[in-house]
């Protein structure tokens, strides 16, 4: 059996291209960017351009670009850093209850350690944020706000840059979650209002290691949270990733660029995946509606345990997931899903297929026979 | 793509539990070594953070299990089971804790986990079998090929008591091959093996500390003599089990211990070492193991030898059917601290023949 990888939104395979940019600066340009030697230069050198590229792509100014080891630690120290720098009378956070558990773990924290209030906003049935909701919750006093661009289950596009629009001037700095937005839609940031972005080299092709925040250089204040050297213009300390930005920013040129076609070939696979799962008749339903990213397909099978489906799939060659992954290994059933008004049971049975770039559509087709099968076989079980 | 991975050998697949400790880790390279096709499981059955840190549920053993699966070389999945084990093994022992009982709640998890829900996924998947590093020997009767079970080669180690409910069906799915072996000799199979958790202590295997800290809500009562006669006040039945000596806060000169726990009155009745003794028992949801073990019974004149806690000796008893899965137990010489809710399981020589849960004491 060929396994074929449908979890695209979990990780991607980095493209060669990358893996050829990078290559240098993990063999013979090992150089210190912080060293005045040649070999030292080469690497700031590496690092500069990098940090051009994709400023550049994103609209935005590069001193505005800080590298880092992912949306995680971008997230984490982004949110917790901005809140330091919040006056006490607008330690108020407002953020949706489907975020990643990067945002919602750090909304925790800060109401556990600063005792900040946190407002989440539930999605509608659709896996959309209402924005007249979302801007009211942060119209009293609200220091903060973060808000998904894409979501990493359903693929739901919020309406962050509405938000962001309507948030300026308001004093409250919105933070964009982009993990999942990078690669497949286009961004543009310049004058979008948002204040603080975060996104991960390897959801769109690059490689694991490498993270990107923008925090805009007007009107945002965010507290230095990895403290050490200077590097990353003082605000974020310890030896930089060469080759993981140079990867980071390799990657997001060709997402960027090849935008439009590779988006049509992402919608077409989608579609793909979908019509010979109608075809074979299981019973199935998909979680969120459009506006949606394409290449993210969260599906409910009535009666069909995803951690059953996935130990199934697994042993069948196909690679897709359920839930978040708890610590242990084991699967959570969906709070997205569950957020969405459905009951648990439907969390617990529903699982996200994510198509990618290096998907082909003979591929998708036989994944999704192969999920079907197993479907079938599982819900003529109960 | 290769996949090795999902390329069989043709050779019969195997689920085995990994709980993360050394048993199971031989258990499974015994079998990678006998040329099976493996499926590692560990059962997550509780949250993190729980204060829980017994090996069966701490986030390290699903690690360590995860360890022992890359090194064996096998597929390896964490199954969910918190609900269930909330549903079939924690709220369970609470409630038989309020109500005076001392449950058992490593029977109820390898009835109802592993042997239950586990086998199901394991099954569902495509295993014939699912195996376990527990300490029992799992034999065939000659003639008509039916499952016994007799005890683990190591006296020490044997966990036969704790699977008294196995029956045929359920055993023509299961495999356990520690059961040749003793603890040290697994240790040393393990450090040969290379297996990380070759010196990893022995787990507790309970759970009792999850089950405690939930919320048993004392009622406070009183501790009582034979007669009725108030001796002090206690709060809470649950805190205390047949048999129990420490801890009860009365001094009269003379050892006491719990004989009784009467939850509707709330009393817990103290009693000295003599008067603790009970002359028999009363048991309810018993089985056999299979059909001869009933044969074998009535052949030795309803004797047999029988356990009511898991490190007690045997004793001797006889045994009388009621019918309804009822059996009443009367023992040749008394047994002390037969506490109700634990299971009574009977052996004849090395066989375990099946067993029940200890409904009361007779004195």
């Amino acid at each position: 059996v060929t396994a074929i990888y449908l979890d695209n939104a979990s990780t991607t395979k980095p493209l060669p291209e990358v893996l050829e940019a990078m290559r240098p600066y993990l063999t013979e340009e090992y150089g210190n960017p912080s060293s005045l030697y040649a070999l030292g230069r080469r690497a700031r050198k590496a690092i500069d351009e990098a940090r051009d590229l994709a400023a550049d792509i994103l609209g935005v100014d590069s001193k505005e670009i800080t590298f880092c080891s992912g949306a995680t630690e971008s997230i984490s120290t982004l949110l917790t850093g901005a809140a330091l720098e919040t006056d006490k009378e607008r330690r108020k956070f407002v953020t949706s209850s489907i975020e990643h558990k990067a945002v919602l773990k750090t909304a925790e924290w800060l109401q556990q350690h600063l005792g900040w209030e946190v407002i989440l906003i539930k999605p509608r049935p659709s896996g959309h944020i209402d924005p007249d909701e979302f801007i009211d919750a942060c119209s009293d006093g609200c220091g903060l706000a973060s808000l998904q661009w894409v979501n990493n289950e359903i693929g739901t596009i919020q309406p962050v840059e509405q938000i962001a629009s309507r948030l300026k001037g308001s004093g409250t700095p919105l933070h964009t979650d982009a993990v999942q937005g990078l690669g497949k839609m286009r961004l543009d940031l310049a004058d979008s209002g948002v204040a603080m972005l975060s996104a991960s080299g390897h959801k769109f092709y690059g490689p694991k290691g490498s993270g990107l925040s923008y925090i805009r250089e007007r009107g945002v204040k965010v507290a230095k949270m990895i403290i050490g050297g200077g590097q990353e213009l003082e605000r974020r300390a310890g030896t930089e990733n060469v080759a993981g930005s140079v990867g980071l920013a390799e990657a997001l040129s060709i997402v960027a660029n090849g935008s439009d076609a590779f988006l049509d070939r992402l919608r077409d696979l989608e579609k793909r995946f979908l019509s010979v799962l109608d075809a074979t008749g299981v019973e199935y339903d998909l979680n969120g509606a459009d506006p949606r990213a394409p290449g993210i397909i969260n599906i409910f099978f009535p009666r069909v345990e995803g951690e059953s489906l996935l130990l199934h799939t697994d042993r069948a060659g196909v690679y897709i997931s359920a839930g978040s992954a708890c610590s242990s290994g084991s699967t959570e059933p969906s709070y997205v899903v569950s957020s969405l008004g459905h009951d648990r049971l439907r969390g617990l049975c529903s699982v996200r297929i994510s198509i990618g770039w290096h998907n082909t559509a003979d591929e998708v087709e036989e994944a999704a026979g192969r999920i079907a099968n197993i479907v079938a076989k599982l819900q003529g079980k109960t | 793509m290769a996949l090795n991975e999902h390329t069989s050998s043709g050779q019969k697949m195997i689920g085995i539990a990994l709980s993360g400790g050394v048993d199971s880790a031989t258990a499974a390279f015994l079998l990678k070594q006998a040329g099976y096709d493996l499926i590692g499981f560990h059962m997550h059955l509780t949250k993190e953070g729980t204060g829980c840190n017994r090996a069966c549920c701490s986030l390290d053993s699903a690690e360590d299990a995860r360890r022992v699966a890359g090194l064996l070389d096998m597929p390896f999945y964490v199954l969910n089971m918190e609900e269930q084990f909330k549903r079939e093994v924690v709220e369970p022992s609470r409630a038989a804790y309020r109500s005076g009982r001392t449950p058992n709640p490593c029977v109820l998890c390898n009835q109802h986990m592993k042997f239950k829900y586990l086998l199901f996924k394991a099954r569902e998947l495509g295993c014939e079998a699912l195996a376990t590093g527990h300490y029992v020997r799992k034999t065939t009767e000659g003639a008509t090929g039916e499952y016994s079970v007799k005890v683990g080669m190591d006296p020490k180690k044997d966990q036969s008591y704790f699977l008294y409910f196995l029956n045929q069906e359920l055993l023509s799915y299961l495999e356990f091959p520690l059961g040749w072996f003793t603890k040290e000799g697994t240790r040393a199979i393990a450090k040969r093996a290379g297996l990380k958790v070759a010196a990893k202590p022995d787990s507790q295997d309970i759970c009792f500390h999850l089950i405690e800290e939930g919320d048993i809500s004392g009622e406070s009562g009183t501790l009582v003599d034979e007669e009725g006669i108030v001796l002090g006040r206690h709060e809470g039945v649950e805190h205390y089990t047949v048999g129990q000596r420490k801890g009860l806060g009365i001094a009269l000169g003379y050892p006491l211990y719990v004989k009784e726990i009467r939850p509707e009155s709330r009393e817990v009745v103290i009693a000295p070492d003599d008067r603790i003794l009970a002359g028999g028992l009363v048991a309810a949801r018993v089985s056999l193991v299979n059909r001869f073990a009933m044969d074998k019974i009535k052949f030795r004149d309803s004797m047999v030898r029988v356990k009511v806690r898991s490190r007690a000796e045997t004793a001797l008893a006889k045994v009388e059917f009621k019918g309804g899965e009822r059996a009443e137990f009367e023992f040749i010489r008394p047994v002390r601290a037969v506490c109700p809710g634990q299971a009574v399981v009977m052996y004849m020589h090395d066989e375990m023949l099946g067993g029940g849960i200890i409904e009361k004491a007779t004195y």
